[in-house]
């Protein structure tokens, strides 16, 4: 075997694809779909199911969507610790109906467009759009359900391309029902009844095959969708203080994000997971963290405003106050909290809608 | 079957190593036991001889000792964060030829943990370069048509604009 001489110009070209593939992977997401620009191989190679397994694995975007696709979205990613604009105007909506973006999953977002509020529109109509592809779907009306309490999309199965919208809503019988759509088939299915249960608002989050909201008397709705069994679950309680909660879905699972208040001021945060044990065929409380005094001081100080909103990203929460553009982030492996670069001045007293977004490198589909 | 022979050895035994100039490189025996292929054929043959590693230079050589010398100790009785801080000083300053040979040699020695080390920092480095600079720096041909890269950077647009708004602040690590 010769000698290895140091040869400047070719080497690289020399190492074995195994080697290349190894330091490929090493890369943040962003860069697999910047670098299918580099050669044929490597477009090849990032849109595989290897990288897209890689890619559906790791830490998710932030996106913030402003309520109109005039505006441009704006996506936060955790490797590269940058803001990046995204303009979803592909997605077709009446100008003065605001879009509310309300599920993600599998880079998928599910919007409801020609919103509720919007007059002369007796129901909305759900739309699934793919950000980073620039491709939607609008999906055909129910069949059963008339009025939506809430909404979900589920997760892409890891062989198909095939997504599930969810919907909880009142039939005009006043049954309780839960509708799915499947994108193959292109339809809607009643695919349950929902004891009469009375939900806040109209997050509903898919996690570990169940579907959850919260339900106006404070309570947290569990429902399996395979058993089509519901469970309701009361509040953690902290002492004898008000505790509002909010519902986050994260790697981790479903997070219960309680806050305390006190004279309409943020007093303190604590986060459980809800967790299924399957012995006792019920529900428990796991706490996961706290704000510390000092950060939710600093978080109060961000903004005028006593309102505040939470989302689940990958193993992380976020947190930003009204009229704030300053995002608060939890990181749940690492029991940590930071400040995450501010972005834009200008759309502080924009209402946005925040979700997950998971880049998919080879899902363009919609 | 025979007495372990590792414990024995340890401290006392060194490895002779012959390299590509003829050479000869002398490692105590668990600094060569990080090599896997330093491992199976020494176990063939023992200690006696020495070992020819004839496709590695003195200058690459050096390192991967310097590596593996620390990695002996650095499992008992060094922090992780101690031993990540090292590992970046060890690879900082290299330039991309003694990169490019030094993860060769991780291959023929077979020594996962620097292999991964190397892996990542070229991934480090590439990161925030542009398609263009990046096929500069393996020496890769393009041979996408101009339509096929125009509609790859047409569909993937999102990741080829440049950042809307530079950070205004660093992100604080807070006490928690």
């Amino acid at each position: 075997m010769g000698k290895l001489r140091l040869r400047k110009q070719t080497m690289w070209s020399d190492l074995p694809e195994y080697l290349m593939e190894r330091i490929l992977e090493c890369l943040p997401v962003d860069c697999f779909f910047r670098f299918r620009a580099v050669c044929n191989t490597w477009n090849t190679l990032f849109s595989s199911q290897h990288f897209n397994s890689i890619a559906r694995n790791s830490q998710p975007f932030l996106i913030l969507c402003p309520s109109s696709t005039q505006m441009p979205s704006l996506l936060y990613s955790f490797f590269t610790h940058t803001w990046r604009t995204i303009s979803l105007s592909f997605i077709p909506h009446e100008c003065q109906c605001p879009i509310n973006f309300r599920g993600s999953a599998s880079g998928l977002l599910l919007a409801d467009i020609n919103a509720n509020f919007c007059f002369g529109y007796s129901s909305p109509t759900l739309c699934v759009c793919n950000p980073l592809s620039q491709m939607y779907s609008l999906l055909p009306e129910m069949g059963s359900v008339s009025r939506i309490m809430a909404k979900a999309i589920l997760p892409v199965g890891d062989k198909t391309n095939e997504y599930t919208v969810m919907v909880v809503g009142m039939s005009s019988t006043d049954r309780v029902l839960l509708e799915a759509y499947n994108s193959t088939t292109k339809a809607w299915k009643v695919a349950g009844t929902i004891p009469d249960v009375h939900i806040r608002n109209e997050n509903m989050f898919f996690c570990k095959g169940s579907l959850f909201c919260v339900t106006a008397s404070g309570g947290i709705m569990a429902y399996n969708v395979e058993q089509g069994i519901t469970t309701i679950v009361s509040m953690p309680t902290v002492d004898a203080h008000n505790l509002w909660a909010r519902l986050v879905c994260c790697k981790i699972g479903l997070v219960v994000v309680g806050a305390i208040e006190e004279n309409h001021s943020l007093k303190g945060l604590i986060m459980w997971e809800l967790v299924f044990h399957e012995m006792v065929k019920d529900y428990k409380w796991v706490e996961i963290g706290k704000m510390p005094n000092s950060v939710c001081e600093e978080f109060r100080r961000s903004s005028n405003s006593n309102w505040f909103d939470c989302v689940g990203v990958g193993d992380k929460i976020c947190f930003r106050a009204n009229e704030s553009m300053l995002i608060l982030v939890y990181d749940v492996s690492r029991a940590s909290w930071n400040w995450l670069a501010k972005f834009c001045e200008d759309l502080r007293f924009v209402s946005m809608g925040w979700l997950p977004l998971q880049p998919m490198s080879n899902l363009k589909f919609c | 079957m025979a007495e372990d022979p590792t414990a024995a050895m340890a401290k006392e035994c060194k490895v002779r190593l012959k390299i590509s100039d003829d050479t000869i490189f002398e490692v105590e025996y668990a600094v060569a036991m990080q090599s896997q292929m330093l491992k199976n054929a020494l176990s063939d043959t023992g200690t006696d001889g020495t070992v020819p590693l004839h496709n590695i230079s003195s200058e690459i050589m050096a390192k991967v000792v310097e590596y593996c010398a620390y990695h002996v100790n650095a499992a008992n009785t060094i922090s992780e964060k101690d031993v990540k801080i090292w590992d970046q000083e060890f690879l900082k300053d290299l330039d991309q030829a003694t990169l490019f040979n030094l993860i060769m040699a991780t291959q023929y020695m077979v020594i996962h943990n620097l292999q991964d080390l190397i892996c990542q920092t070229v991934a480090d480095r590439i990161k925030d370069k542009s398609a263009e600079e990046v096929r500069e720096i393996f020496n890769i041909q393009n041979d996408l048509t101009p339509e096929e890269e125009e509609e790859i950077r047409h569909e993937n647009q999102w990741a080829f604009e440049e950042e809307g708004w530079p950070e205004i602040q660093e992100e604080v690590r807070l006490e928690g």
